[in-house]
């Protein structure tokens, strides 16, 4: 029963979008490792040691990298 | 639907801001990676391999479409999290400006203390030491501004009764001398970069001004086209009637 003294408590339930924050986490974490930071580690799970010798990714992004402020050689 | 709305926002701002960024970089910052690369060759008494840095150049325009990706995915979890935090307060101007901290906290900051080089200044058999340093001074200005934000939005969760105003302007500053503090202090104990910067002032100038420009540009364009494809697709408007 509710009479004239009674106060309505609304509570707003927000709701983070937990598995979208998830995917955006992982998509930054790969793709900034590939651009910013691998040196042949990626592609030696296919290639193997070769992959450090070619560094492929590292030459193919070295211009960025270094635009970006990565350290680069 | 909405995760999926969230997602595909965060790829597109990143594809079109990265695109623009790989187009300008080649018209701004290439020239100058092309100097270094030319001087690092005459000082090993080789010559340009021109097929190779032609190949690099196509590489950088990729680098750039990446680089959107990864900044707009790293600006949607941070937009999302406002987003649900106060949806009416969620806009353009508002995008812009959580951008340009973002580009203080990820880029200007690790660049005072490990500014960018261009190539032929970097030595290869330091690399890995020149990285987990460029990490951890990144991950000490990017932690340390994450806790003072949720502490500030702590604050502002509070309400004050009592000299609103000031107490509300004192806080403001106590976050930002505590963020300066923690900074300074990184800088002062982290270890310098250990390679020797030998190459012509106005190559190492020209680039690192031509760099940060970019960055910044790229960090804006996200923040710009993330707020406006938000508004567009009707995220907020969503969100605003789920609420």
């Amino acid at each position: 029963m509710s009479n004239g003294n009674d106060r309505q408590v609304i509570r707003v339930e927000r709701r983070y979008p937990i598995l979208a924050i998830a995917a955006l986490a992982a998509i930054f974490a790969f793709t900034s490792f590939a651009l910013g930071y691998d040196q042949g580690q990626l592609f030696s799970i296919v290639v193997g040691d070769r992959a450090y010798e070619e560094n492929f990714l590292h030459e193919l992004f070295h211009d960025t990298r270094h635009a970006l402020g990565f350290p680069c050689h | 639907m909405n995760i999926l709305n969230i997602i595909a926002v965060a790829l597109l701002a990143g594809v079109l801001s990265g695109a623009v960024y790989g187009l300008v970089n080649t018209v701004l910052v290439t020239p100058y990676i092309d100097r270094a690369v030319e001087l690092e060759a005459l000082r090993l008494g080789e010559s340009v391999d021109i097929a190779y840095r032609v190949w690099q150049k196509e590489g950088a325009v990729l680098a750039g479409l990446l680089a959107g990706v990864a900044y707009s995915s790293f600006f949607s979890i941070v937009y999302a999290y406002m987003a649900n935090r106060n949806p009416q307060g969620i806009t353009i101007r508002r995008g812009i400006t959580i951008a340009l901290i973002i580009w203080f906290v990820l880029y200007l900051m690790p660049t005072l203390k490990y500014p960018a080089n261009p190539p032929a200044v970097g030595d290869p058999e330091t690399i890995y030491y020149r990285q987990s340093l460029y990490i951890t001074y990144l991950l000490i200005s990017s932690i340390s501004a994450v806790a003072l934000a949720l502490l500030r939005a702590k604050f502002v969760a509070t309400p004050v009764v009592v000299g609103n105003g000031a107490i509300r302007y004192i806080r403001e500053i106590a976050i930002i001398g505590a963020y300066a503090l923690i900074m300074i202090t990184a800088y002062i104990l982290m270890p310098s970069n250990p390679d020797a910067i030998d190459i012509a002032e106005d190559i190492l100038v020209g680039f690192r001004v031509t760099s940060a420009i970019t960055s910044l540009m790229l960090w804006l364009m996200i923040g710009f086209t993330t707020s406006l494809l938000w508004s567009r697709t009707g995220l907020i408007r969503r969100r605003m009637s789920m609420l």
